[in-house]
């Protein structure tokens, strides 16, 4: 991953050579559960090539935990974009790690006008996970407590972790489960 | 992923594992963008 972080890198120099660099602002999203501090060292490595640079916590950080749809992310997206406009930033690079890579795909297929789009080791994707029987039942038991007009109540779903962990297990006798509270929309 | 992909309208650069569980897809996806 370093050896590629190192090529990533000096492809955007080579890329931005000729440009103006101190116009172009790039908002960078940490992954799952992650924080802002994990795209640190290269951050640094981006501010040092004259771009200016936001790190926003994203809403599935550890701390936020999903406190926001995936679309009502990209709020916090737009407001880290706005922040580097108002720092003199013309146009606006979204680059991010895992999840956040997943989003800088999802972000950029949503909103005109971006330089670049920066996926680094993007991931998770429910194309692929709602395939899994456990993981689909799951899904379709949050959408009907949803239609019934759940909101505010508790219920329990197999995630994509347990049911990873459920194959990893000897003999699994049952499939793991997690809490997931559910929230008003 | 590859949905999104598919409506970028800007530049992609993309770094992605060949070896990860968790990327899968990365050829389908990059293959989307263009």
């Amino acid at each position: 991953m370093r050896q590629k972080l190192i090529w990533l890198l000096i492809g955007c120099d080579a890329l931005t050579a000729s440009a103006h660099a101190e116009t172009i602002g790039v908002v960078m999203m940490h992954g799952k559960h992650g924080t802002p501090s994990q795209l640190q060292q290269i951050a640094g490595s981006i501010a040092e090539a004259g771009f200016a640079v936001e790190r926003p916590e994203m809403c599935w950080s550890a701390a936020r935990i999903y406190d926001r749809t995936y679309l009502e992310c990209f709020a916090d997206i737009d407001a880290a974009a706005a922040r580097l406009k108002a720092r003199g930033a013309t146009t606006i690079v979204v680059l991010g790690m895992s999840l956040g890579g997943n989003a800088a795909l999802g972000f950029g297929a949503r909103r005109q006008g971006l330089a670049a789009i920066v996926a680094l080791a993007p991931a998770h994707a429910p194309e692929f996970l709602g395939r899994r029987p456990e993981i689909a039942r799951s899904v379709a038991k949050a959408q009907a407590e949803v239609a019934a007009g759940w909101r505010d109540e508790k219920s329990t779903f197999v995630t994509s972790m347990s049911a990873r962990i459920s194959r990893l297990l000897p003999r699994p006798r049952s499939i793991s489960t997690s809490s997931v509270p559910t929230r008003r929309q | 992923m590859p949905e999104n992909a598919a409506h970028l309208t800007a530049p992609l650069l993309m770094v992605s594992g060949d070896n990860d569980p968790t990327q899968r897809g990365a050829d389908n996806i990059f293959a989307r963008s263009v």
